[in-house]
């Protein structure tokens, strides 16, 4: 879910004779300004937001929230049975991919939101498969094995014991009582009764960890299940949201040992936390699950454009345009620059081949080094970069469709639906002579049904002509000049070419609000609920936006006042009756 | 040891009994020894496969011109000739669940393919209903039918990384057209290595009975232990997660099933693994559809659902040519038609390649005999359709749907049966009025031909007993 200023609603159409009752459009309906634009962002009193979008008018309504929402138990998503893995065993593979675990289904643009995470019998055999390899790898490894079991099987089952006493806690992420870890040894008796050794036991013991739910999921439990009444987070819970939310993985053994003092949710506890985990290489995880999601950099990797039109395109420059891409979400994201940069940054990370791409000077090595973009006019930020430019187009040509939407979904959170069934989108072949594609699209702004919704689009995508289909740098397209002029739809600020539209956005107020909801919908891994005046969620999302934009948009800012936040910090039960 | 590990190994061609454990040490046998001679419950075994292809079809090159068995082959199934007498082409039925809430048919008609049922529309959250090939898996378990695997989903393409996937829809609508319940899709297998090894997991031919017995005693301890516990966290848990760890132990008891269980013995030839690597998209798909062949064949599992990609499926054909040049736009791209000749030239060229490898699949099936004269086509019902009926107009209506099987006789295939008005003339081009008979009256029908009767689906009403 996202800011929404725009939503499909069902309009009489009077006097179209399309034959069709009732057509769906975009709106722009935004909190009750109209004409205001997309300007949905944090006001300055620090009370805007969420507030006002998406129906959730709690202005003015004398109503305190009280409700945190309820995070759907969370199963471990692709990434993080990987990392997990990697945490906890000492896994250097990617058993996800190894052992071919179904594609985690998505919803509000995350793979982490916990209902729609599902689990079925496939799951069930890939990790039973992936646990007993793993398992059987770890202990021939002794450097792994370590991590295992640190006395001599062979001695007697009190080693056994020992072991899975401390492996285990970490596996279920919390304490685990003696009565669980005789129901584990009941196992190794089992294999030594049957006269195999007590490592077959014991190997056997760990796959009944890691196939535990205790393990696949992330439990988190209330006092009384049907209770409504908010509480705090259990420590250890608390250690896992946040290690889930940094690093897609486990928490480590400082984590632990804060939540065994419990003394996790204190405030100095947490920001101190947070700083080490973000000084942490593991941090590396929110660049790729959750920058990769939000910005789709993950798509890059798949991206294959026509290379009979584009001869330049390979695996090396596509290689180049997501680690570009990550590095300047990772350099905004972790050393402190203001967010905006990630769409005006006057630098970029390049390697000779990227370099010679943008016409840039070569650097000089195959890794991306960064490079300074003041003697180019060209590139700015995000969406210069030829990796975001080539998954919002089609492999042939530009979508200006595809490219406006982008910035309207991800960095302004304006949802834009589909077209309505009913409508041909195929446009005729136009035989009146050569055009550019904005010449083409025209049509989109010829009739009510169309212009709704590519009013907003389009325009943004025009301004970005300039670039085709890989991100190459162009001043004709079909032979006739780009017109990249425009005006941004939502505010009526004009721009000529990418360079300056990406500025406009960067300092719309709904960016910083729109970045705020990304991460504050990843940190939950659920959907938002803006329109109950109960909800936490308005409110939250809102403080932990003027948090960010009072910090200057420093990212580590915004972590902090997510992490802060009493959504994430507190749960309820669902309820009773059904 | 692992399935990746036993993957990599030589096979050699020993008979596998559909039981995963029970691994006999018969003598190396050429061809498959027909059933009949080893394993008689097979002869009766009736299967169910649920065919999915995506963005409609091309109409007017589908739809017969007569109804009864006398019709003209359409074009996009001329590859279907031979196997006239074994399927029947049924038009005008109508699948109204599956319209979306305004947009995302492609999304609800996927979802709502063998559900019938209208999802919810949300993207962070999923709740649709039960689909036809697990009322039949259930239902086989209830009737004493028990095969290691109760269903198999298989596909082609798990899905992508990143992005929306249609309109407000959560991606799990998109990718499943199998639901366990309102809340549990079953994802699908699109690796054909991995395929293979669900097939034949637990078969281990160089174990001695006693090896295999303690395997089974250690897995099925590992597998207690990890439900041991679960009461007291189920006590805990809220509605919804109480639903997440449901599904988990359904899983738990199915993986026991799959280490455990003997099944009904089937015999087949394990033959050689598919290749680890997928090569090109017609490769991968052949190598999907023998799998499901090998597995009926195997008895592995009874019932099956196979999507050709996901919801609004950007396959491209460019192996195929259309007014004489290869097709390179993508086929969702395509489908949105509007009536631009070249596009309709291109949906019929893919729709007709489409009903080649439906073909290939059918007639691998009828060449699998299963004694007293029959063969697995015989004995199966075999449902294809798509999310939509005409990609441009994404009509739930006129769906198009192919019958193929006798379902053990209970099926009268070789017609063209028609629901709605009548054809007015002898032409593809005719649009008739579709019924409002539902999808789901002809699935019910394809669970009544296994002996499921009497359970609900989504808004069926009753079999239909013209099939």
């Amino acid at each position: 879910m996202s800011l929404s200023i725009v939503s499909w609603t069902k309009t009489e159409l009077l006097g179209v004779a399309l034959g069709v009752a009732a057509l769906t459009g975009c709106t722009a309906a935004v909190g009750g300004q109209p004409g205001q634009g997309t300007s949905v962002g944090p006001a300055s009193s620090g009370s805007g937001g969420a507030s006002g979008s998406n129906g959730g008018s709690v202005g003015g309504a004398a109503v305190t929230a009280t409700d945190p929402g309820r995070v759907t138990m969370h199963r471990l998503n692709l990434a993080e049975y990987d990392n997990t893995m990697r945490d906890l065993l000492g896994t250097k593979t990617h058993p996800s991919v190894d052992f071919k675990f179904p594609v985690d289904d998505r919803g509000s643009d995350f793979d982490n939101t916990s209902d729609v995470l599902s689990v079925s019998p496939l799951h069930l055999s890939s990790y039973n498969a992936a646990a007993s390899a793993l398992i059987a790898a770890a202990l021939a490894s002794p450097a792994q094995r370590a991590l295992l079991v640190s006395c001599d099987l062979s001695t007697g089952a009190e080693c056994a014991r020992t072991a899975l006493a401390a492996f285990v806690p970490r596996a279920w992420r919390r304490e685990v009582s003696t009565a669980e870890i005789d129901q584990l040894m009941s196992i190794v008796a089992l294999a030594t009764s049957k006269g195999d050794q007590a490592e077959v036991g014991f190997a056997l013991a760990l796959r009944a960890v890691l196939l535990s739910s205790y393990f696949v999921f992330r439990p988190e439990v209330d006092p009384s299940p049907a209770s409504l009444t908010p509480h705090a987070l259990g420590e250890y819970e608390l250690a896992s949201r946040l290690s889930y939310f940094l690093w897609s993985s486990m928490p480590d053994a400082p984590l632990f040992a804060a939540a065994k003092a419990g003394t996790l949710h204190e405030p100095a506890q947490l920001a101190a936390q947070i700083s080490r985990m973000l000084a942490d290489p593991k941090a590396q995880a929110l660049v790729e699950n959750f920058a990769g999601q939000w910005l789709l950099t993950r798509l890059i990797d798949d991206a294959q454009p026509d290379t009979t039109l584009f001869p330049g395109f390979d695996v090396k420059l596509r290689d180049a345009f997501k680690a570009e891409s990550e590095m300047l979400f990772h350099e905004v994201a972790f050393n402190g620059l203001p967010a905006d940069q990630l769409l005006t940054a006057n630098f970029t990370f390049a390697n000779d081949r990227l370099a010679k791409f943008y016409g840039l000077p070569p650097v000089g090595s195959d890794e991306l080094k960064r490079v300074d973009l003041s003697g180019n006019s060209q590139r700015r930020g995000l969406l210069t970069q030829g990796g975001i430019l080539t998954v919002n187009a089609h492999g042939d040509r530009t979508s200006p469709v595809k490219r406006g939407k982008f910035v309207l979904n991800a960095l302004l959170c304006t949802d834009i639906p589909p077209p309505p069934p009913t409508v041909n989108t195929t446009i005729a072949p136009d035989s009146s002579g050569q055009k550019t594609l904005r010449q083409v699209l025209s049509v989109h702004l010829t009739g009510p049904v169309c212009s709704s919704c590519h009013s907003l689009m389009d325009p943004i995508g025009f301004g970005m002509e300039n670039y085709d289909a890989i991100g190459a740098y162009r001043t004709t397209d079909n032979q006739l000049p780009v017109d990249a002029t425009g005006t941004l739809p939502t505010t009526g600020q004009a721009f000529n070419g990418l360079v300056e539209l990406t500025q406009l956005i960067a300092k719309n107020p709904a960016f910083p609000s729109c970045v705020a909801s990304k991460l504050y919908t990843y940190a939950l891994g659920r959907g938002l609920v803006l329109n109950d005046p109960k909800h936490l969620d308005p409110s939250a999302l809102s403080a932990a936006a003027s948090r960010f934009s009072g910090s200057g948009l420093k990212f580590q800012e915004l972590v902090a006042g997510v992490v802060n936040s009493p959504t994430f910090l507190n749960r309820r039960g669902e309820g009773g009756g059904s | 040891m692992n399935n990746q590990q036993r993957a990599r190994h030589p096979f050699s061609r020993r008979l596998f009994l559909g039981g995963g454990a029970v691994a006999i040490g018969l003598p190396f046998l050429e061809s498959v020894m027909p059933p009949a001679a080893l394993a008689a419950s097979s002869t009766s075994a009736k299967r169910l496969l649920y065919f999915w292809i995506p963005n409609g079809v091309w109409m007017d090159s589908f739809r017969p011109d007569l109804v009864g068995p006398n019709y003209k082959m359409p074009p996009v199934l001329a590859a279907l000739e031979p196997l006239r007498a074994d399927f029947s082409i049924v038009t005008g039925l109508n699948n109204k669940p599956a319209a979306p809430d305004q947009a995302g048919d492609h999304a609800s008609g996927t979802c709502g393919f063998i559900t019938c049922t209208h999802a919810l529309k949300s993207d962070s959250m999923v709740r649709l209903g039960t689909s036809a090939d697990q009322i039949a898996a259930k239902g086989l378990v209830k009737n004493g039918i028990k095969t290691r695997l109760p269903s198999m989903q298989l596909g082609i393409d798990g899905g992508g990384t990143a992005g929306g996937c249609d309109s407000g829809y959560s991606c799990a609508y998109s990718r499943n057209v199998s639901w366990a319940d309102a809340t549990t899709p079953l994802p699908k297998i699109t690796d054909p290595l991995q395929a293979f090894n669900q097939i034949f997991m637990g078969y281990d031919e160089s174990a001695s009975a006693a090896e295999i017995a303690k395997r089974q005693a250690y897995d099925k301890s590992v597998l207690d232990s990890v439900t041991a516990g679960i009461g007291s966290l189920n006590a805990k848990l809220g509605k919804t997660d109480q639903i997440k760890l449901d599904q988990y132990l359904s899983g738990v008891r199915s993986l026991e099933l799959q280490l455990t269980e003997s099944g009904s013995g089937a015999s087949c030839s394990k033959g050689a693994p598919p290749p680890a690597k997928v090569v090109d998209y017609p490769s991968h798909v052949k190598s999907m559809l023998d799998l499901m062949v090998l597995a009926f064949q195997c008895d592995a599992t009874r019932v099956m659902t196979f999507m050709l990609g996901n919801a609004g499926s950007n396959q491209t054909y460019p192996f195929l040519m259309a007014e004489g040049k290869p097709i390179i736009r993508a086929h969702h791209e395509i489908s949105h038609h509007g009536g631009n000749a070249t596009a309709i030239a291109q949906l019929i060229a893919i729709n007709t390649w489409t009903f080649e490898q439906i073909s290939y699949l059918l007639t691998k099936m009828k060449a699998v005999a299963e004694g007293n004269g029959q063969d697995m086509l015989t004995n199966s019902s075999v449902f294809v359709s798509s999310d939509v009926s005409d990609g441009n107009m994404h009509n739930h209506s006129d769906m198009p749907v192919l019958l193929a099987g006798h379902g053990g006789g209970a099926l009268h295939p070789g017609q063209h049966i028609r629901y709605g008005s009548a054809i007015s003339a002898p032409s593809w081009k005719s649009k008739p009025a579709a019924s409002d008979v539902p999808v789901a009256n002809l699935l019910l029908t394809t669970l009544a031909t296994v002996g499921v009767t009497g359970e609900p689906l989504g808004d069926g009403s009753g079999v239909l007993t013209e099939l």
